[in-house]
């Protein structure tokens, strides 16, 4: 008897001693300070009372304060717009490449990798190339496009709305193809050639083969990829920061750059914070799905 | 205490939510102060009467976020100021010029801060209105110096009619023109008597395919607000009079340059460094908004360039805003020793020796009247001149929202987002709800 309940005690603590960690760790760096950031946006903080300490509740007043703004509605608009036309462009693109790369070809897996270094170039380094990359004067993207007799006069890239929308865009797309690609090729190796075979001994052309069995099969990794391009790409602050700063005006403005904007430019730190809460649970909303429909596979297989 | 500690921690944690991937924190710690913390009582007391206690020292913390080649001089001064002063011992902190409002804001609330700082002239009010800035009239009056400064910079010190800080270093915009361009196209160079007009007129003949006419920071931050607000102040207007016509005109006018190409369009996200390295260092501009620190930034980029400055044109008035910075006391711990250390780096010699070797102006009148450099240089004595005339920005507790609001105005007249006339009202209105 007393052997037995040692044992179950070792087990209950050897189960802790491998939560324990990990808990803590969540709730340090993850839990307290998202708790801490809701209950700062439930209040007025900002820079004034800040030092004394002399903050109060002020209930949902300042997410009616935010949205009472339309730069908050301009945002949001911005951020999903932006999210929605980089999916659209590099998910398809990736799969291209991916499909492309996974043919057993003489340096097929060098130029794969080639390709992720991309993807590995930090995200303040790419946007400060980007924004050299489109400036109107100096920029290369006008000299190509002048030489070859697209456009007549420079275009000025960032200094207007929708085209400094769309080089951010274009800057993201770069950055985020090799995600894709490399995901959807690591996902590819592992759909059986057999059944290719057998498809086409069937009589299925290549349009078939990749409709009937590729996609169906990578199904999960397409959803992973297109969920988490969603989610990385939803939160984009540092490619539009070091772009644009939101600008010209508000039309790259995203929900990341106005809660920084907030906080730490205008110092209303509830104001930044309620922003961010917004943000936190669009991206809450993406994440359940994604668990949701994950969950729903794996019952399925 | 807990109070702050827990705000502290909020903050914290709002920064990890919000920056995540932003590499530039650069150097956040707080520095460790335990030492001067474990003894204040005494060592209050042993400032106020020197041989009570003899052989102990007074530990003071002082912060500065300018560049480390402008600190050298800085840096000795302190050296002579412990030599001077064995009592004494100043432990100096290097924080990165666009970090010290946030550290400072942090050490506020983690009741972590230095005795004395540096900081932005338009960020002493803001921290004379949060009650973390020393209230130092008493001392100021003392002193008797204070009527030396230049009005100003002297201002931006004030709050609700209490010093808060001593200016420190001051700078202000006027226009830099390239005499090459002027040469080459036959034109007479700009005086300071001239009229906007005049300048409406140079600009637009001065741009050709080659150059533009002019250069000024359009970012949305304090730099756009630095370059475009001297025209509406200029125009007779202020930033608490956006929807005057003074202001409109303003910004027409800046609007007109922008549509017409007589300024490059990739000024709207360009700071000041970049628009002279890329623009008016390399011979793309005839003119430029520029201040006197820029000169370094010429020298470095071309130092062949031939140009010279000139005083704002004037409208109503030509007027400059001032830059630079104010020293605070953030603590009234050492408040005698920190108090010394404030009065010996803003004394006259130390003033004009480190204004002169950081390629400032002087705050105070009477270091610059010695001066040979701000009398005489061809380049120094007109930002001199400009500076007698200049206002602060502000001063307002709220001023970076305000500013803000500017930004938006001009960003979405140039971007075609707005008319003139909209953008300007509705900043306006914004503006009176934060006053």
């Amino acid at each position: 008897m007393k052997k037995k309940k040692g044992y179950f005690f070792r087990k209950k603590m050897t189960f802790f001693a491998f939560v324990l960690p990990g808990a803590i760790y969540m709730t340090v760096m993850i839990i307290l300070p998202i708790l801490s950031n809701i209950i700062m946006s439930f209040q007025d903080v900002n820079l004034m009372n800040f030092a004394s300490g002399d903050t109060h509740f002020i209930g949902l007043a300042m997410y009616q304060d935010i949205f009472r703004d339309k730069v908050m509605w301009t945002s949001i608009w911005n951020t999903l717009w932006f999210t929605l036309w980089c999916l659209i462009f590099q998910f398809p693109i990736g799969f291209a490449m991916a499909m492309f790369f996974s043919k057993d070809f003489k340096g097929s897996r060098f130029l794969r990798g080639i390709n992720v270094i991309a993807w590995m170039i930090p995200m303040v380094a790419v946007s400060g190339i980007f924004k050299y990359m489109f400036n109107s004067d100096i920029g290369i993207i006008n000299r190509i496009l002048l030489d070859l007799h697209i456009i007549k006069t420079p275009v000025e890239w960032l200094a207007h709305g929708n085209t400094a929308m769309a080089s951010i865009i274009a800057a993201n797309v770069w950055k985020g193809v090799p995600f894709n690609m490399i995901l959807l090729a690591t996902a590819l190796t592992t759909v059986p050639a057999d059944v290719y075979e057998s498809a086409s001994i069937d009589g299925a052309n290549q349009i078939q083969r990749f409709f009937y069995i590729t996609v169906p099969l990578l199904k999960p990794a397409i959803i992973s990829v297109l969920t988490l391009g969603f989610i990385y790409t939803f939160k984009v602050f540092d490619l539009v920061y070091v772009m644009t700063g939101g600008g010209p005006g508000s039309s790259t403005e995203m929900l990341s750059t106005l809660a920084y904007r907030y906080s730490f430019n205008e110092y209303n730190f509830s104001q930044g914070a309620a922003v961010a809460n917004v943000l936190f649970v669009l991206l809450m909303l993406v994440g359940v799905f994604y668990i949701r429909i994950v969950t729903k596979e794996d019952e399925e297989i | 205490m807990k109070k702050k500690r827990l705000a502290a921690m909020l903050l914290a944690g709002l920064m990890t939510l919000s920056v995540i991937g932003c590499g530039s924190s650069g150097q956040t710690q707080t520095p460790d102060n335990s030492s001067s913390e474990n003894s204040s009582a005494e060592n209050n007391a042993a400032t106020q009467s020197e041989n009570d206690i003899s052989g102990e020292q007074t530990t003071i913390q002082m912060w500065y976020h300018i560049s480390p080649d402008q600190a050298a001089v800085l840096l000795s001064m302190i050296d002579e100021f412990q030599t001077l002063h064995p009592d004494i011992k100043v432990e100096t902190q290097s924080v990165a010029f666009a970090e010290i409002k946030k550290q400072l804001s942090i050490g506020v609330a983690a009741n972590q801060l230095p005795d004395v700082t540096l900081c932005d002239t338009v960020d002493n009010v803001s921290f004379a209105a949060m009650g973390a800035a020393v209230d130092i009239t008493e001392e100021v009056e003392a002193w008797g110096e204070i009527d030396n400064y230049y009005d100003a910079p002297r201002s931006s010190a004030v709050y609700e009619d209490r010093y808060y800080g001593v200016p420190y270093y001051s700078n202000c915009l006027a226009i830099m023109y390239n005499k090459d361009i002027f040469d080459e196209m036959g034109l007479a160079y700009p005086t300071s008597e001239w009229t906007w007009d005049e300048f409406k007129d140079l600009v637009a003949k001065t741009t050709t395919p080659d150059h533009y006419g002019l250069t000024m920071s359009l970012i949305k931050s304090e730099e756009g607000t630095f370059n475009v607000l001297p025209f509406i102040c200029q125009a007779g207007a202020n930033w608490d009079s956006l929807n005057s016509d003074g202001a409109k005109e303003a910004l027409t006018m800046i609007n007109d340059f922008y549509q017409n190409g007589y300024m490059s369009k990739e000024l709207i996200s360009m700071t000041q460094a970049d628009m002279c390295a890329s623009l008016f260092a390399t011979g793309k501009s005839a003119m430029m908004v520029a201040g006197s620190w820029l000169n370094t930034n010429i020298q470095n980029e071309n130092p062949d360039l031939n140009y010279d400055v000139v005083l704002f044109p004037t409208n109503k008035s030509a007027t400059s805003l001032i830059g630079g910075g104010n020293i605070m006391m953030m603590k009234d711990d050492h408040k005698a020793a920190a108090w010394e250390l404030m009065k010996f780096l803003s004394s006259k010699e130390n003033s004009l020796k480190y204004c002169e070797d950081a390629g400032y102006i002087s705050p105070r009148t009477d270091a610059v009247a010695e001066s040979s450099v701000w009398q005489d240089d061809p380049i120094l004595s007109v930002y001199t001149k400009q500076l007698a005339e200049a206002m602060p920005r502000g001063p307002h507790p709220k001023w970076p929202e305000i500013s803000s609001a500017l930004q938006f105005a001009y960003q979405d007249v140039l971007s075609g987002t707005s008319s003139v006339e909209d953008a300007l009202n509705k900043a306006a209105a914004e503006i009176e709800e934060i006053k």
